[in-house]
């Protein structure tokens, strides 16, 4: 077990690498000296010379960019490694601070909406694997994919308007993760306060998941049940839903958990518009506040940031499937 | 009076391209402790005949649509028809009085439990027990089919297991509940030669342990010699000849038994550049047969009635079922 | 049957992914509403416009669609349409309004004969927007997955067909690009290289490949295992270029498919960045904006949210059921 950790770590560090340079060539990406290209962009939007001057200054300081390019890299990756992703310009508190204030809350949205997905969907879909053609299976296949195609920042608008505006009705909060003073309720005061403005956005971010991880439930499921392993457990005499949760389900859950790890990132961006919609002070909202105001440092951080977050998740779902899966053995592969 | 006779037992794969009448009007009895042999090529609706004993044949797209499974359940009542049973009756009877073991061990068990928990399944369903009661079975069963530390063992996985072993274990799983019938479909075909043997070995010092009948289907006649009393010889879903194993070997009576017997590869060492005898053609689609006899094509002693007239079990009146208007000795 | 079996690039192959395909009734409506969308897209100057299609004016004919003729220039267009001369006469597209012409008379007018779909804020004609927007989601949704198709093709193929490094390098990239958060990327990007309806393509298309490498490169590994017991058997040599012939045709229906989703997903990618003010400016209309515009009239003039957004979901729901009817028909096991 631990054997096999240490090599899947020792794994990722071509990958971390990897994410170092496609975020350096970002930061390249602008033709030019890019100090200077952005502290003209930025010039537009501040149109303060002292603070024109502070941001080429900041910009070259950060990156390094007088320096030969392979050293540049290197500035940057040790940035990486020791989290320090220099201060924000807008506001000059440590980009990490910044982050560290944002994380938990887009961390909360997206855990509890991959959660959700997979309640709703792995039902579904194993329902609809069994009896397949039959009326559950059209209807939610449809109905999924038609949420599926539902643009959730268009849904948003609409939800605001009806449900929280007060002009239809007034069940939910508009806007924020917590209500202002709310630090004063008690502990559980405090949680059902969090969820009742949780509960539009998290639904904004789910049910675009259904379409997807329902099929892809069901096609594993599909798999499965034509194993000959389903035939003999038939064949000991065992009650047709215990085949099917029991053996069927059970042996159809295992490719679903690599699924878990590749959602977030998609989770991730998609919670920037939500985040922006219901003004709740996550990473979506700080990232696209950042990309609005050209706050690079603070885009980088977001970017590298994220990337390795879903790195991460990726190594736990396949530690998660190692102890799951019995066929895969620890330390020799 | 027989354990179990089935009558007429027909099953249709309803697929895009026809209707296949994969079992077709298949008769046969089975005697308490007898070892039955039905053999024939790939496709020929042996496994077919297995599956629909155990109302296990999968829908869609196959479907048992007519005849009668009777099963001498009780020991004074009459005998019941397995085909007008319930679901959930059914489900009692299955690896309980009836049980089955399948081609591919390698699949046949599911990978993310040990075969303990395998076994202790079908003991717990049927039979109950304490934990501790239960799992003593376990490893009892598993030594009984030669499992050698079956106490460890209990708590392996199946791809710790060889093929061979893993054969085993399904024959303790099926045999856990000490079922009156057990059918083993090509349980020898995916192993080893030397395992095969071994195998074959165990099931009849099982069924002679047990006192149980067996119905062992498979291709491979050399099998069938050596575990078998009476054979039925199958093709395109009918039963063409059925006999006591003396009668099909010394005697094979229908050209498609005799054909098989030929090819047969003697255990003499053959000159090179002998070519084995085979039968020409291939099994016909199931779906469009022709009519009259379906072995027509491919049959050396065909003539022009047996492509026109349905061919009655036994027209020859050789005393036993062979499905042949010239039956006669090679 | 295996799929490969089958030699793909036959009439048989494709007749029989399309027998399968029409099938579903659903699938074929949507294939047609996107044709129809595609049309309106490419017309839409002669849809919706404020100047005739066709029109004869002092003796000779022209269409101002196209290119003002010279007598008209500095005619009042207006004046001319509404108190024709004798001998003139043209005909207008079924929508009369360009997407950028002000009717400061008729501000936030709901659907009427006159204007079916409403008007803005600023009194724009709401139909003549959509018809135009459709050129926007069309163009970006088509050109950026041209793009990540190309992309994903070339390194597939790279990856599957030389193995070895390469292949560990490509599929080492695939997995670095799949941890980023591709929404956020693109925003990212953007913020660098500001955005343009060119950016947001190349933006959109280099960040959505891997699906579609990783398929090929698939394909292609399948391929060669196959074709390596073969050639062990006949004792030929790989002949490349055979191989080739059989990849890319094997792996286009895969493809095609993954290409469905993807134009799905880029239009709404390009409508969330319109939204969100960061997608193409202001000149042109495009449905994203439009639904950021209507943001502050929502509760007056719920046409102005009601048309585009369901514009954006008929467009996305007829590209993703064309790509899972497409699935289907090339899935092996759905065939009996």
């Amino acid at each position: 077990m631990f054997t096999y950790i240490a090599k899947r770590l020792l794994l990722m560090i071509p990958t971390i690498l990897g994410i170092a340079v496609i975020t350096f060539a970002v930061v390249h990406l602008a033709p030019g000296d890019p100090a200077s290209l952005k502290a003209q962009s930025a010039s537009e939007a501040l149109s303060s010379d002292r603070m024109t001057r502070e941001i080429v200054e900041g910009t070259r300081a950060l990156y390094g960019l007088d320096k030969p390019l392979h050293v540049q890299f290197a500035v940057w990756l040790k940035r990486i490694v020791t989290l320090d992703f220099g201060t924000s310009y807008r506001d000059h508190r440590p980009v990490i601070d910044k982050i560290g204030d944002a994380l938990p809350i887009t961390l909360t949205l997206n855990i509890l909406t991959i959660l959700i997905i997979y309640i709703v969907s792995i039902p579904v879909g194993a329902y609809t694997a069994l009896k397949p053609k039959g009326f559950v299976d059209r209807a939610s296949a449809i109905l999924f994919m038609a949420l599926y195609s539902l643009p959730s920042f268009w849904v948003a608008m609409m939800l605001i308007a009806l449900l929280c505006s007060g002009d239809y009705l007034n069940w939910f909060p508009i806007v924020g993760f917590v209500s202002d003073g709310a630090s004063i309720l008690p502990w559980y005061g405090w949680v059902s306060n969090v969820a009742w403005h949780l509960v539009i956005p998290i639904a904004c971010l789910t049910y675009g998941g259904f379409a997807f991880l329902s099929r892809f439930t069901r096609a594993s499921m599909l798999e499965v049940i034509r194993q000959d392993y389903i035939r003999t457990a038939r064949a000991k005499g065992l009650p047709e839903w215990r085949v099917a949760v029991r053996h069927g389900l059970r042996n159809a859950l295992i490719p679903l958990l690599t699924l878990m790890g590749t959602l977030l990132p998609a989770l991730l961006g998609g919670s920037v518009i939500i985040e922006q919609i219901f003004s709740i002070p996550g990473m979506g909202r700080l990232g696209f506040e950042s990309v609005l105001a050209r706050d690079y440092p603070v885009i980088m951080a977001i970017a590298t940031i994220s990337a390795a977050l879903t790195l991460v998740s990726i190594l736990i779902t396949d530690i998660m499937y190692a102890v799951v899966d019995p066929r895969i053995t620890f330390g020799k592969r | 009076m027989p354990l179990l006779s089935v009558e007429h037992l027909t099953t249709h794969l309803f697929t895009d391209s026809g209707v296949v009448r994969a079992v077709d009007g298949v008769s046969f009895s089975l005697d308490r402790g007898e070892a039955l042999g039905i053999v024939g090529e790939s496709g020929c609706g042996k496994s077919m005949t297995a599956l629909s004993l155990m109302r296990l044949v999968p829908e869609p797209p196959g479907r048992i649509v007519g005849g009668r499974v009777l099963f001498q359940l009780t020991a004074t009542g009459g005998p019941v028809d397995l085909l007008m049973l319930s679901n959930e009756q059914m489900r009692k009877v299955r690896g309980k009085r009836l049980a089955m073991i399948f081609q591919e061990p390698m699949t046949s068990l599911n990978p993310v439990f040990t075969i303990g928990d395998q076994i202790a399944e079908a003991i717990k369903l049927h039979e109950g027990g304490s934990r501790r009661q239960v799992q003593s079975r376990v490893v009892d069963m598993l030594s009984l089919v030669g499992i050698p530390t079956p106490a460890q063992r209990a708590n392996d996985y199946p791809h710790q297991l060889s093929g061979g072993m893993r054969q085993r274990v399904m024959i303790a799983m099926a045999l856990s509940c000490r079922p009156e019938i057990l059918l083993a479909d090509e349980p020898t075909t995916a192993l080893d030669v030397t395992i095969q043997a071994q195998i074959l070995d165990l099931l009849r010092r099982l069924q002679a342990e047990f006192g149980m009948s067996l119905v062992l289907v498979t291709h491979d006649l050399g099998v069938v010699a050596e575990v078998a009393q009476r054979v039925i010889v199958m093709y395109a879903g009918k039963i063409v000849e059925q006999g006591t194993v003396d009668q099909i070997f010394r005697q094979p009576l229908h050209p498609y038994t005799q054909g098989l017997l030929k090819a047969i590869p003697p255990l003499a060492k053959l000159p090179p550049g002998t070519r084995f005898a085979t039968i020409p053609g291939t099994v016909p689609d199931l779906a469009h047969l022709p009519r009259g006899c379906a072995f027509a094509d491919r049959c050396p002693k065909v003539r022009e009635n047996c492509r026109e007239n349905e061919v009655p079990d036994d027209p020859c009146n050789v005393g036993r079922l062979v499905r042949c208007f010239y039956a006669s000795n090679p | 049957m295996e799929r490969g079996s089958l030699n793909p690039s036959s009439q048989k192959y494709s007749a029989l992914i399309w027998r399968q395909f029409k099938k579903s009734r659903l699938a074929v409506i949507c294939l047609v509403f996107v044709a129809i969308l595609a049309a309106v897209a490419v017309a839409a100057p002669f849809i919706a416009n404020d100047r005739p299609v066709l029109m004869r004016y002092n003796g000779s004919w022209s269409m101002p669609v196209l290119k003002m003729p010279v007598a008209l220039r500095g005619v009042d267009l207006y004046e001319l349409m509404s108190n024709p001369p004798a001998g003139t006469w043209m005909l207008m597209p079924p929508i009369k309004y360009s997407p950028g012409s002000y009717d400061l008379s008729s501000v936030l007018a709901a659907p009427s004969l006159q204007h079916p779909f409403g008007t803005d804020g600023d009194g724009r004609d709401v139909a003549a927007q959509l018809v135009w927007g459709s050129r926007v989601s069309l163009s970006v949704g088509v050109v950026a997955v041209g793009i990540a198709v190309a992309i994903g093709v070339l390194l597939g193929l790279i990856a599957g067909f030389y193995g070895g490094w390469i292949d560990i390098a490509v599929s080492r990239f695939i997995e670095v690009m799949i941890c980023f958060p591709t929404f956020f990327l693109i925003l990212a990007v953007l913020a660098f290289v500001g955005p343009s309806i060119y950016n947001i393509m190349i933006v959109i298309g280099v960040t959505g490949w891997t699906g579609v490498a990783r398929l090929v490169r698939g394909e292609c590994l399948k391929l060669r295992r196959r074709e390596f017991v073969m050639a062990a058997a006949a004792s030929g040599a790989r002949d490349r270029r055979v191989m080739l012939r059989h990849i890319l045709p094997n792996s286009m229906a895969p493809v095609l498919v993954s290409a469905s989703f993807g134009i799905a997903g880029a239009i709404l990618v390009e409508a969330s960045l319109s939204f969100l003010g960061f997608g193409v400016p202001p000149s042109q209309p495009s449905w994203g904006s439009m639904l950021s515009q209507a943001q502050q009239f929502m509760d007056i003039a719920w046409w102005l949210t009601l048309i585009p957004g369901s514009a954006i979901f008929f467009t996305i729901t007829a590209y993703n059921l064309v790509g899972e009817a497409l699935r289907d028909a090339i899935d092996p096991n759905l065939r009996t």
